[in-house]
């Protein structure tokens, strides 16, 4: 009798097995899915766009105009993100791996402990709070240090954006340098090698691949923000190459311009042309930031 | 050992945040339900004495509703236009931003009741209708003029819609070419998705549509509302811009300047005797045969003398009667 039971009950605890891990397989599924149907779902409203629309003006276009003869020229937009982009990841990238240095290697355990969940807290600050913050701090003040005529620029942007992305790359990097394991410190210290010699000599390489993962999280988040550089870089679709003057960028553009569009116009679809571009160019970072991460591990 | 060291203080630090948050909601959660308590004892006590309820019945709209949404340059006109009619007859009515684009396609798209724009609905969004079966009715509310305004260092009191459309267009881009300073000129724009955008498009730097292949220099700031139009026009120099005659007050209360155009000064009267040249209808669309009671009701308010001196009152221009 006993035996039956026992039988019963673990033919029931297989059942239950096979159940949650099909459940588990289910969920990981439905996300696949949804991303292929995000993916489905731009190109379908895009195709009117590309299919009408002769693609070299679009992508060598110089002039955003959809109200007047529409006109979408991708250049302008373009530039303002890379510019916005690479303004902040020229910010964030030595404040932020000088930070997780801090932390990884030469802060007491206390202040560690402390200081980097307060950082990983500051990511969960809303955009639209800190473009207001950016829009009554640094706007005003990048326009009188640099006495300009008006303060809603690109440097504006990429200083908010900056800090948008320092808590994913400290986070990521501290990771990355608390992953170097301590014998490879130990044989430098042996060899005579100090602290500071240890760290960007053996240390900050063993780390880099994680590092540099990092920095591509935070470049995939500056790039798809939205909402604070619509506040704080005037949205000027004007092609400069200067960091103290409006600019546009294309996520600004797709929410700015959305609400006014007829739904199947040109200016529609070619707002989903412009989203896909976008969601390529983001999934594309996120992806090669994935491979180094995964590298890490591999390291480990 | 990190790692559980780590996940340990990790957990403390979360229920520690937990804790606090509950003891506040908590705290706070108490303070409500006692207001709620008292609120509902005190009605209870009013509802002995029999005025109340019959005096919420009498209001006809009551637990009906409205959805108004579009332009945001009607606000300040359309909100106490609705809170006043909720005042008179009941019903709740909620009104939406959004842009005049927003307000036309969701009437086609059957979201709101009513929606506002600050300009007529275009030929493809009528198209955009008839191919979806729906007949989009037009009421004119009220009027607007379109005022222009500078920075308070800029000395220039007049211009022409000449002058005007060579300035947004990138002609003019140094305001010592029409009789200023020798500063460059700060363009500010509203986005693409604004009525007053569209209309300053095509009655100035198109000069009333007779140059249709004028168009806004890409040197223009696209700002969002006509708040933060007056917001960036008051805090920078050299700026020009062009907004709508309901926010004209809040801006020279703010210090920047108004302009002549064509030698007319911006204000309800030269608009309602048509001296001013940039000046405009605005309107309401809704779907014929789609309209609530309550929307006929509120429509009719709005048109009322009533209603039009909350037009008037905002800084908009009412009807001719």
């Amino acid at each position: 009798m006993l035996w039956m039971e026992k039988f019963k009950k673990s033919k029931f605890r297989i059942f239950k097995t096979f159940l949650i891990s099909k459940f588990v397989f289910i969920n990981g599924i439905i996300s696949i899915v949804v991303l292929g149907l995000i993916l489905a779902f731009l190109i379908y409203n895009s195709l009117k766009f590309f299919s009408s629309y002769p693609f070299f003006d679009f992508i060598s276009g110089t002039r955003w105009s959809p109200t007047v003869n529409e006109k979408f020229g991708f250049v302008p937009l373009m530039v303002g993100s890379l510019e916005v982009a690479f303004g902040a990841i020229l910010i964030a990238v030595p404040l932020g791996i000088g930070v997780a240095i801090y932390i990884g290697e030469l802060a007491p355990r206390l202040v560690r402990e402390t200081l980097k969940p307060i950082i990983e807290v500051l990511a969960t600050i809303p955009s639209v709070v800190l473009g207001f913050i950016g829009l009554k701090t640094v706007v005003p003040f990048v326009k009188n240090i640099f006495s300009l005529s008006i303060g809603l620029t690109a440097l504006s942007g990429s200083i908010i954006l900056a800090f948008m992305s320092l808590p994913t790359i400290i986070s990521i990097s501290e990771d990355a340098i608390n992953a170097v394991p301590n014998g490879l410190r130990n044989a430098s210290l042996a060899l005579g090698a100090n602290k500071w010699e240890t760290t960007y000599k053996i240390v900050v390489p063993t780390a880099s691949s994680g590092i540099l993962a990092a920095v591509m999280l935070g470049l995939g988040r500056i790039i798809g923000e939205t909402m604070a550089v619509l506040m704080i870089t005037g949205n000027s679709p004007r092609i400069v190459f200067s960091w103290l003057q409006p600019v546009r960028t294309i996520t600004a553009t797709i929410a700015a311009e959305m609400g006014e569009t007829v739904q199947g116009g040109l200016h529609y679809s070619a707002l989903f042309g412009i989203g896909l571009v976008l969601f390529l160019v983001t999934f594309l970072t996120n992806f090669t930031a994935d491979r180094f991460v995964n590298r890490i591990r591999n390291i480990i | 050992m990190k790692s559980v060291r780590k996940s340990k203080i990790w957990m403390l630090l979360s229920l520690s945040i937990i804790v606090s948050f509950l003891g506040s909601s908590l705290l706070l959660g108490c303070n409500n339900t006692e207001g709620a308590v008292t609120e509902e004892s005190a009605t209870s006590g009013e509802s002995l004495t029999k005025e109340e309820p019959s005096e919420e019945a009498s209001l006809p709209y009551d637990g009906k509703e409205l959805l108004i949404s579009g332009s945001t340059t009607l606000l300040p006109f359309v909100e106490p236009a609705a809170a006043a009619f909720m005042e008179e007859f009941g019903g709740s009515i909620t009104v939406n931003g959004g842009g005049s684009g927003v307000g036309v396609s969701e009437s086609i798209n059957g979201i709101n009741d009513i929606g506002s724009a600050s300009r007529q609905a275009r030929e493809g969004e009528i198209e955009e209708a008839t191919k979806a079966g729906i007949e989009l009715v037009e009421v004119t509310i009220a009027y607007d003029g379109i005022s222009v305004i500078v920075s308070k260092n800029v000395s220039v009191p007049e211009l022409t819609i000449r002058q005007l459309s060579d300035i947004f267009r990138g002609e003019i881009t140094n305001w010592n070419e029409v009789g200023g300073d020798d500063a460059e000129i700060i363009l500010a724009s509203r986005d693409s998705n604004s009525g007053t955008f569209e209309y300053f498009l095509e009655s100035v730097v198109q000069i009333g549509k007779s140059e249709k292949d004028n168009d806004f220099s890409p040197m223009i700031l696209s700002l969002q509302s006509n708040a933060d139009v007056v917001n960036t026009v008051t805090t920078n120099d050299n700026a020009i811009a062009y907004i709508s005659l309901g926010y004209l007050q809040e801006a020279l209360d703010k210090g920047a300047n108004a302009v002549t155009v064509d030698g007319v000064y911006p204000s309800v009267e030269t608009v309602q005797d048509g001296t001013y040249p940039i000046s405009r209808g605005l309107y309401n669309y809704y779907r014929k045969g789609d309209l609530s009671e309550m929307g006929e009701a509120y429509l009719n308010f709005l048109l009322s003398d009533e209603g039009q001196q909350i037009a008037l009152d905002n800084g908009f221009v009412p009807l001719n009667k």
